[in-house]
């Protein structure tokens, strides 16, 4: 005999994540889901948007790896939450699911939070299919990755609502071509939002800051 | 490789359906729909869903996986064609103004038992 089930196979992550955001909602955080491959610089990224939010916001971040806390550690310098998300014990998965994240956020008194920052697992494929809550996804492509990723990894950007190019500093030394990266970018996500950074010289900074605390205006503000 | 995740989902809501329907007494097959959207290698899924189900009653519980191809309409000159590489370009006139008409899908369609 044969059983209609019409369920969505991601439905449990997917009821999860939207539970969080009706959390964060509530409470009035702004809650980012930063993903990009390893070491393409999601934490030295995050340290500088730490430091230019900081003045003006109450910051919670929860740091998602395999294993270690080598990211958390970097960040303890600031006065800021932190919450370490180890996925070895989950069988070492290489995304973060927003059930993780729900225990996660436990650890923050949510209602002194502005802006909450998930740095998921460095990966291109698996961050991109399970929803963590957050209110906008972020691409960190690094310039040493390639002008190629974009063609090769197209759901990450596509489910992302910003790219941010890093390491903008070293174009000269890699001949890199930023005309082709953001074509390729626009060829699998039309229209989407880019930002060339530095964490480096500082290049694209503001203009990151200016962009999160304008969607977080767009959304609480009105 | 998030196949495992995947085959963790699948698992469990043939398990919640399995419970109840408790006419069906063996599981041979799930029947997947997936759109290619997703980055779903079938492959990965069904050896880590065999994997997964060692010693369980889904032991020998086949994955029929249907892909769904991305197709895409173009807003400027009206046609329909497969995306290939999830490109936004259309195949006909060269506008990057594209709709996604399928491709998406991600879900168990159905299951089939034994009573």
């Amino acid at each position: 005999m044969e059983i209609k089930v019409l369920k969505k196979v991601m439905s449990a992550n997917d009821a999860v994540a939207e539970e969080i955001t009706g959390f964060f909602n509530e409470k009035g955080v702004f809650a980012v889901n930063l993903m990009g491959s390893p070491g393409s610089g999601k934490t030295t990224m995050l340290e500088k948007t730490i430091e230019m939010l900081l003045p003006d916001y109450n910051i919670a971040v929860v740091e998602g790896d395999i294993t270690t806390t080598i990211d958390a550690k970097k960040l303890s310098r600031f006065p800021v939450k932190i919450a370490q998300v180890n996925t070895l014990p989950f069988g070492g998965e290489c995304h973060l699911e927003a059930s993780w994240i729900k225990d996660a956020v436990r650890e923050f008194d949510l209602e002194t939070i502005d802006f909450l920052f998930i740095e998921n697992i460095g990966n291109l494929v698996c961050p991109a299919e399970f929803k963590t809550g957050a209110h906008k996804n972020i691409l960190v492509l690094s310039l040493p990755e390639g002008e190629d990723k974009p063609l090769k990894y197209p759901l990450a950007f596509q489910v992302s609502h910003l790219v941010l190019l890093s390491k903008v500093d070293l174009i000269d030394v890699l001949d890199y071509d930023v005309k082709k990266a953001e074509e390729n970018i626009e060829k699998v996500h039309p229209g989407i939002d880019k930002i060339q950074v530095s964490s480096k010289t500082g290049k694209g900074i503001q203009d990151w800051k200016a962009w999160l605390t304008e969607q977080r205006k767009l959304l609480f503000d009105n | 490789m998030h196949e495992l995740a995947i085959a963790k989902n699948i698992k469990d809501i043939v398990e919640e359906q399995v419970k109840e329907h408790n006419e069906i007494k063996k599981v041979e097959r799930i029947k997947l729909v997936i759109g290619n959207m997703h980055a779903v290698v079938p492959e990965s899924l069904r050896f880590n869903f065999k994997l997964l189900c060692k010693d369980t009653p889904f032991e020998n519980t086949l994955l029929d996986i249907k892909e769904i191809p991305v197709r895409g309409e173009c807003n400027t000159c009206g046609k329909s064609f497969i995306m290939e590489n999830h490109l936004f370009i259309c195949h006909f006139c060269g506008s990057i103004s594209i709709s996604i008409k399928g491709g998406d899908e991600f879900f168990i369609e159905s299951i089939i038992g034994e009573e």
